[in-house]
Protein backbone atom coordinates (compact mmCIF):
# COMPACT_ATOMS: atom_id res chain seq x y z
CA UNK A 1 0.00 0.00 0.00
CA UNK A 2 1.35 3.24 -1.02
CA UNK A 3 0.66 6.80 -0.11
CA UNK A 4 -1.77 8.52 -3.17
CA UNK A 5 -3.49 4.59 -3.55
CA UNK A 6 -6.91 5.30 -4.80
CA UNK A 7 -9.99 2.72 -5.04
CA UNK A 8 -13.14 2.60 -6.91
CA UNK A 9 -16.18 2.16 -4.65
CA UNK A 10 -19.48 1.72 -5.43
CA UNK A 11 -22.03 4.61 -3.18
CA UNK A 12 -24.81 2.44 -2.10
CA UNK A 13 -28.51 3.85 -2.36
CA UNK A 14 -28.37 5.64 1.07
CA UNK A 15 -24.99 7.60 0.44
CA UNK A 16 -22.76 4.71 1.99
CA UNK A 17 -19.10 3.99 0.56
CA UNK A 18 -16.57 1.54 2.31
CA UNK A 19 -13.26 2.55 3.79
CA UNK A 20 -10.81 0.24 2.46
CA UNK A 21 -10.11 -2.00 5.94
CA UNK A 22 -6.04 -1.76 5.48
CA UNK A 23 -6.67 2.13 5.30
CA UNK A 24 -8.75 1.96 8.47
CA UNK A 25 -5.88 -0.35 10.14
CA UNK A 26 -3.17 2.62 9.09
CA UNK A 27 -5.27 5.36 10.45
CA UNK A 28 -6.34 3.74 13.19
CA UNK A 29 -10.18 4.35 12.34
CA UNK A 30 -11.94 1.99 14.37
CA UNK A 31 -15.81 1.58 14.99
CA UNK A 32 -17.50 4.34 15.18
CA UNK A 33 -14.75 6.86 15.51
CA UNK A 34 -15.76 10.04 13.24
CA UNK A 35 -14.40 11.50 9.89
CA UNK A 36 -14.87 14.75 8.46
CA UNK A 37 -16.26 14.98 4.84
CA UNK A 38 -15.64 18.17 3.13
CA UNK A 39 -17.03 19.07 -0.16
CA UNK A 40 -14.33 20.82 -2.52
CA UNK A 41 -15.91 22.47 -6.38
CA UNK A 42 -13.72 20.22 -8.27
CA UNK A 43 -16.07 17.06 -8.04
CA UNK A 44 -14.15 16.03 -4.97
CA UNK A 45 -15.32 14.91 -1.93
CA UNK A 46 -12.04 14.52 1.05
CA UNK A 47 -12.71 12.28 3.82
CA UNK A 48 -10.56 12.49 6.56
CA UNK A 49 -9.78 10.72 9.92
CA UNK A 50 -11.37 13.93 12.62
CA UNK A 51 -8.54 14.80 15.13
CA UNK A 52 -9.07 14.64 18.71
CA UNK A 53 -7.92 17.01 20.58
CA UNK A 54 -5.76 15.09 22.87
CA UNK A 55 -4.35 13.46 20.21
CA UNK A 56 -2.62 16.82 19.53
CA UNK A 57 0.72 15.87 21.32
CA UNK A 58 2.29 19.07 21.31
CA UNK A 59 3.62 18.80 25.18
CA UNK A 60 1.78 22.21 26.20
CA UNK A 61 2.43 21.76 29.66
CA UNK A 62 5.88 20.39 28.87
CA UNK A 63 7.82 22.72 31.04
CA UNK A 64 5.24 22.89 33.87
CA UNK A 65 5.99 19.66 36.44
CA UNK A 66 2.93 17.80 37.82
CA UNK A 67 1.45 18.97 41.09
CA UNK A 68 2.63 18.05 44.19
CA UNK A 69 0.68 16.13 46.91
CA UNK A 70 1.15 19.98 49.06
CA UNK A 71 0.07 22.16 45.86
CA UNK A 72 -3.04 19.97 45.24
CA UNK A 73 -3.77 20.43 49.08
CA UNK A 74 -3.36 23.96 48.65
CA UNK A 75 -5.11 24.13 45.76
CA UNK A 76 -8.54 22.71 47.25
CA UNK A 77 -7.82 25.03 50.38
CA UNK A 78 -8.05 27.67 48.06
CA UNK A 79 -11.39 26.96 46.59
CA UNK A 80 -12.64 25.66 50.29
CA UNK A 81 -10.66 26.87 52.84
CA UNK A 82 -9.99 24.33 55.62
CA UNK A 83 -13.30 23.78 57.48
CA UNK A 84 -14.61 21.88 60.72
CA UNK A 85 -15.64 18.48 59.51
CA UNK A 86 -16.92 15.20 60.67
CA UNK A 87 -15.59 11.69 59.92
CA UNK A 88 -19.00 10.38 59.19
CA UNK A 89 -19.45 8.83 55.77
CA UNK A 90 -21.86 9.78 52.74
CA UNK A 91 -23.47 7.17 50.89
CA UNK A 92 -23.50 8.03 47.46
CA UNK A 93 -25.44 4.68 45.90
CA UNK A 94 -29.14 4.87 45.15
CA UNK A 95 -31.11 4.84 48.36
CA UNK B 1 -29.19 -11.58 15.05
CA UNK B 2 -29.77 -8.89 18.15
CA UNK B 3 -27.39 -6.35 18.45
CA UNK B 4 -26.15 -5.86 22.07
CA UNK B 5 -26.55 -2.75 23.89
CA UNK B 6 -23.15 -1.73 24.91
CA UNK B 7 -22.88 0.80 27.46
CA UNK B 8 -19.86 3.21 27.45
CA UNK B 9 -18.00 3.68 30.48
CA UNK B 10 -17.83 6.97 32.27
CA UNK B 11 -15.34 8.25 34.99
CA UNK B 12 -15.05 11.55 36.95
CA UNK B 13 -11.29 12.68 36.71
CA UNK B 14 -9.37 15.36 38.88
CA UNK B 15 -6.71 17.93 38.37
CA UNK B 16 -3.91 15.97 37.97
CA UNK B 17 -5.29 13.51 35.25
CA UNK B 18 -6.16 16.74 33.67
CA UNK B 19 -2.53 17.51 33.78
CA UNK B 20 -1.17 14.47 32.60
CA UNK B 21 -3.48 14.78 29.36
CA UNK B 22 -1.48 17.34 28.51
CA UNK B 23 1.84 16.77 29.46
CA UNK B 24 5.06 14.88 27.89
CA UNK B 25 3.38 11.72 26.48
CA UNK B 26 6.63 9.62 27.45
CA UNK B 27 6.41 10.94 31.00
CA UNK B 28 2.44 10.05 31.67
CA UNK B 29 2.25 6.78 34.21
CA UNK B 30 0.79 3.95 31.81
CA UNK B 31 -2.99 4.23 33.49
CA UNK B 32 -3.21 7.94 32.26
CA UNK B 33 -1.54 6.70 28.68
CA UNK B 34 -4.23 4.07 28.51
CA UNK B 35 -7.41 6.58 29.50
CA UNK B 36 -6.23 8.84 27.11
CA UNK B 37 -6.10 6.09 24.28
CA UNK B 38 -9.41 5.14 25.06
CA UNK B 39 -11.19 8.87 25.65
CA UNK B 40 -9.46 9.36 21.69
CA UNK B 41 -10.94 5.97 20.78
CA UNK B 42 -14.43 6.80 22.06
CA UNK B 43 -14.21 3.80 24.35
CA UNK B 44 -14.90 6.02 27.56
CA UNK B 45 -16.39 9.52 28.10
CA UNK B 46 -14.28 11.54 30.83
CA UNK B 47 -16.04 13.98 33.53
CA UNK B 48 -14.13 16.77 34.49
CA UNK B 49 -15.44 18.80 37.42
CA UNK B 50 -15.28 22.77 37.07
CA UNK B 51 -13.53 22.53 40.52
CA UNK B 52 -10.83 20.18 38.71
CA UNK B 53 -9.90 22.92 36.52
CA UNK B 54 -9.78 25.58 39.21
CA UNK B 55 -7.03 23.64 40.92
CA UNK B 56 -5.32 23.61 37.88
CA UNK B 57 -5.94 27.56 37.45
CA UNK B 58 -4.96 27.70 41.18
CA UNK B 59 -1.42 25.90 40.20
CA UNK B 60 -0.76 27.96 37.24
CA UNK B 61 -1.32 31.32 37.71
CA UNK B 62 0.90 31.25 41.58
CA UNK B 63 3.54 33.04 41.17
CA UNK B 64 6.92 31.97 42.44
CA UNK B 65 9.80 34.06 43.65
CA UNK B 66 11.69 33.10 40.09
CA UNK B 67 8.75 34.21 37.83
CA UNK B 68 7.80 36.97 36.25
CA UNK B 69 4.23 38.28 35.01
CA UNK B 70 5.23 37.21 31.54
CA UNK B 71 5.78 33.47 32.88
CA UNK B 72 2.29 33.31 34.53
CA UNK B 73 0.44 35.12 31.66
CA UNK B 74 2.60 32.35 29.73
CA UNK B 75 1.19 29.73 31.66
CA UNK B 76 -2.88 30.78 31.77
CA UNK B 77 -2.81 30.82 27.74
CA UNK B 78 -1.68 27.16 28.08
CA UNK B 79 -4.32 26.43 30.00
CA UNK B 80 -6.94 28.21 27.88
CA UNK B 81 -5.88 25.71 25.34
CA UNK B 82 -6.43 23.08 27.38
CA UNK B 83 -9.60 24.09 28.44
CA UNK B 84 -10.48 24.78 24.69
CA UNK B 85 -9.54 21.53 23.79
CA UNK B 86 -11.39 19.98 26.13
CA UNK B 87 -15.03 21.86 25.49
CA UNK B 88 -14.60 20.74 22.44
CA UNK B 89 -13.49 16.88 22.80
CA UNK B 90 -16.07 14.09 22.10
CA UNK B 91 -16.49 11.87 25.05
CA UNK B 92 -15.32 14.87 27.32
CA UNK B 93 -17.93 16.68 29.43
CA UNK B 94 -17.08 19.51 31.60
CA UNK B 95 -19.16 19.05 34.62
CA UNK B 96 -20.24 22.36 36.25
CA UNK B 97 -20.74 23.21 40.23
CA UNK B 98 -24.25 24.15 40.06
CA UNK B 99 -27.52 23.61 41.89
CA UNK B 100 -28.45 20.54 40.74
CA UNK B 101 -25.24 19.43 42.23
CA UNK B 102 -26.14 21.48 45.22
CA UNK B 103 -29.36 19.36 45.52
CA UNK B 104 -27.66 16.02 45.11
CA UNK B 105 -25.23 17.69 48.05
CA UNK B 106 -28.20 18.19 49.98
CA UNK B 107 -29.73 14.76 50.14
CA UNK B 108 -26.58 13.50 51.75
CA UNK B 109 -26.73 12.91 55.49
CA UNK B 110 -23.51 13.57 57.22
CA UNK B 111 -20.87 15.64 55.31
CA UNK B 112 -17.16 16.06 54.62
CA UNK B 113 -14.74 18.24 52.93
CA UNK B 114 -16.61 20.28 50.35
CA UNK B 115 -14.15 19.80 47.41
CA UNK B 116 -14.74 15.70 47.75
CA UNK B 117 -17.97 15.68 48.43
CA UNK B 118 -18.65 18.04 44.60
CA UNK B 119 -16.37 15.49 43.11
CA UNK B 120 -18.42 12.26 44.75
CA UNK B 121 -21.24 14.38 43.63
CA UNK B 122 -19.94 14.43 39.92
CA UNK B 123 -19.65 11.27 39.98
CA UNK B 124 -23.33 10.30 41.24
CA UNK B 125 -24.77 12.91 38.75
CA UNK B 126 -23.52 10.99 35.70
CA UNK B 127 -24.10 7.74 37.21
CA UNK B 128 -20.87 6.67 37.46
CA UNK B 129 -18.56 5.51 40.57
CA UNK B 130 -15.49 5.30 38.56
CA UNK B 131 -12.37 7.75 39.23
CA UNK B 132 -8.92 8.42 37.98
CA UNK B 133 -7.07 9.92 41.28
CA UNK B 134 -4.54 9.12 43.35
CA UNK B 135 -6.19 10.47 46.99
CA UNK B 136 -7.47 7.28 48.89
CA UNK B 137 -10.65 9.26 50.46
CA UNK B 138 -12.16 8.61 47.39
CA UNK B 139 -12.66 4.65 47.97
CA UNK B 140 -12.20 4.60 51.90
CA UNK B 141 -14.57 7.28 52.38
CA UNK B 142 -16.97 7.61 49.58
CA UNK B 143 -16.71 4.21 48.32
CA UNK B 144 -16.00 4.76 44.83
CA UNK B 145 -13.83 2.63 42.67
CA UNK B 146 -10.67 4.48 42.61
CA UNK B 147 -8.12 4.21 39.67
CA UNK B 148 -5.03 4.97 40.70
CA UNK B 149 -1.76 5.23 39.54
CA UNK B 150 0.87 5.16 42.55
CA UNK B 151 1.54 1.60 44.25
CA UNK B 152 -0.36 1.41 47.30
CA UNK B 153 2.08 1.89 50.06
Amino acid sequence: MTVGEKVVENVTSNGRITIPQKWRKLLDLGDNMPVELELSDNKEIIVKKKEHPLEIEDDLFGDIEPFTEEELSKAKESIFPEQEWNDNHIDIGDD
Amino acid sequence: MTLATIEMETAVIDAQVLFYFHYAYSKVPALLQDLKKKVIAGKITVIIPVVAISELYYKLRKKMDSDTDQDVEQRLAKLKIAIQRWKSSDHVIIDAFDTQLLDLMLQNKQYHEIFDEIIAMSCKRHGTNIIYATDKKYREIFHLDLRSWKKAR
